[in-house]
C-alpha cells in the first residue's frame, strides 16, 4: 500500500471526476467510460502522486482533463457518435432551458468551458480550480467571469461577443 | 425562445442553471469503479530495475570472491565490464521502449509504471519487466560463460543466477494478482 495514496477514498473523486466529464461531454455511457478511463490511468500511475502538488482531487482531475480533451478531439473526427441530448416528451420549459444552455455552452472557446465545468461540473471552488489548472484563484475568477459573459451574449444575441480573450493560460492536464 | 432562460433570473439564474445541469454518477458505477480501484490498491510496485542491479551485483561480487589474487585482476576487470555493458544495454532498450510508451500522466517523465498502451485492464508492464530482468540475465549469464572463470566461482554464478530467476518469475507472478 502506497503511503500517500490519492484513491484511498475513491468514491468522492469518482463523483466528481463524473460530473465534471459529463459536463463538457455529456451524462451517460460516454462519460462513464471518461471516468473509468480517467481512473485506469490514475490506478497506474497513483505511486507518482506528489502531494506537495496539490490534492488527490485537483491531481486526478489532471488526468481527467487529458482523457475528456482525448474524447473531445475523438468526436471532432468523427470516432465517436455525438451524444445528442433529447428532450423527454414534449418541450417542457425545464427542457428547453437545458437544451439552449447545452447548445451555448457548445459554442463557447474550449478554455471557457473547462472552467464552467470545473465550478459547475466537478462543483470546485476558485482556489481549486486554479489549483487543478495550475493557475492563481484570481485569474481563474477572472476567466470565470469572462466565461459567463461569453455565455451570456451567446443565449442573449445567437452570437459570440467579442470579449477580449481570457488571461488564464490553460496549461496541459499532467 | 433563445434568451429565454437568460432573462428569468440575471446573473445568478444563469449560475443556478448552471448548477442544475450538473449530473452524477449513477451509484452502481461509483460503487463498481470505486472497488476496482480498491483491488488495484493492493498491487505491489516491485522495483525491478533495483532487483536486477542487485542480481547482476551479486553475481559479480560471488565471482570477485571466487577469482583471487594477482591472476584474476584481469578477469575482475573483464567481468566488471561485462556487467556495465549489459547494465547499459538494458538502459538503453529500456530507455527506447519507456519513450515510445510514454503516453502517460506523469508529465513526460517517463519512468517506473508507465504501463501498457493496450486496453485489457491489466498492466502489463509488470510482465514487461519480469521478461526483461530475466533477458538482461541471460545475457550476463551468456557473457559470463565467456570468460574464463574457475569452477567453483562457475557454480556459485549458477546458483545466485537460478536465485535471481526465479525472482524475475516473482514479477511475472505479481500480474496476475
Amino acid at each position: 500500500m502506497l503511503r500517500n495514496d490519492p484513491l484511498r477514498n475513491p468514491e468522492a473523486l469518482i463523483e466528481r471526476v463524473y460530473s465534471y466529464v459529463a459536463y463538457r461531454i455529456g451524462g451517460g455511457a460516454d462519460a462513464e467510460d471518461v471516468t473509468s478511463e480517467t481512473f485506469e490511468r490514475a490506478v497506474r500511475y497513483r505511486h507518482s502522486y506528489d502531494p506537495a502538488h496539490g490534492t488527490p482531487l485537483a491531481w486526478v482531475l489532471g488526468i481527467a482533463r487529458r482523457c475528456t480533451n482525448d474524447a473531445l478531439a475523438a468526436r471532432r473526427h468523427g470516432d465517436v457518435a455525438l451524444n445528442e441530448a433529447q428532450a423527454p416528451g414534449d418541450l417542457e420549459a425545464e427542457a428547453a432551458d437545458r437544451l439552449e444552455l447545452e447548445s451555448a455552452l457548445a459554442q463557447l472557446p474550449p478554455a471557457d468551458a473547462e472552467l464552467l465545468s470545473l465550478r459547475y461540473g466537478a462543483d470546485l471552488s476558485a482556489k481549486q480550480i486554479a489549483e487543478a489548472m495550475n493557475s492563481t484563484p484570481g485569474a481563474v475568477r477572472v476567466g470565470l467571469h469572462r466565461a459567463h459573459a461569453r455565455l451570456r451574449a451567446i443565449v442573449e444575441d445567437g452570437r459570440q461577443e467579442p470579449v477580449p480573450q481570457a488571461r488564464i493560460q490553460i496549461q496541459p492536464a499532467p | 425562445m433563445r434568451g429565454f432562460f437568460w432573462k428569468r433570473g440575471g446573473e445568478a439564474g444563469l449560475a443556478v442553471r448552471l448548477k442544475r445541469r450538473r449530473e452524477r454518477a449513477r451509484p452502481e458505477f461509483v460503487n463498481e469503479l470505486a472497488r476496482e480501484v480498491r483491488s488495484a490498491g493492493g498491487r505491489r510496485f516491485l522495483p525491478s530495475r533495483v532487483l536486477l542491479a542487485a542480481a547482476l551485483t551479486l553475481g559479480m561480487l560471488v565471482a570477485l570472491a571466487s577469482v583471487g589474487g594477482s591472476a584474476g585482476a584481469g578477469v575482475r576487470g573483464q567481468f566488471v565490464s561485462v556487467v556495465e555493458s549489459v547494465n547499459n544495454q538494458v538502459t538503453a532498450e529500456r530507455g527506447v521502449a519507456l519513450r515510445s510508451n510514454d503516453d502517460d500522466d506523469d508529465g513526460g517523465r517517463g519512468g517506473r509504471g508507465d504501463g501498457d498502451d493496450d486496453d485489457d485492464g491489466d498492466d502489463d508492464q509488470y510482465e514487461e519487466d519480469g521478461q526483461e530482468c530475466e533477458l538482461a540475465l541471460q545475457q550476463a549469464h551468456g557473457s559470463f560463460h565467456q570468460q574464463s572463470f574457475t569452477a567453483r566461482g562457475h557454480r556459485i554464478y549458477h546458483q545466485r543466477l537460478a536465485n535471481a530467476l526465479d525472482d524475475c518469475d516473482e514479477i511475472d507472478d505479481d500480474d496476475d494478482d
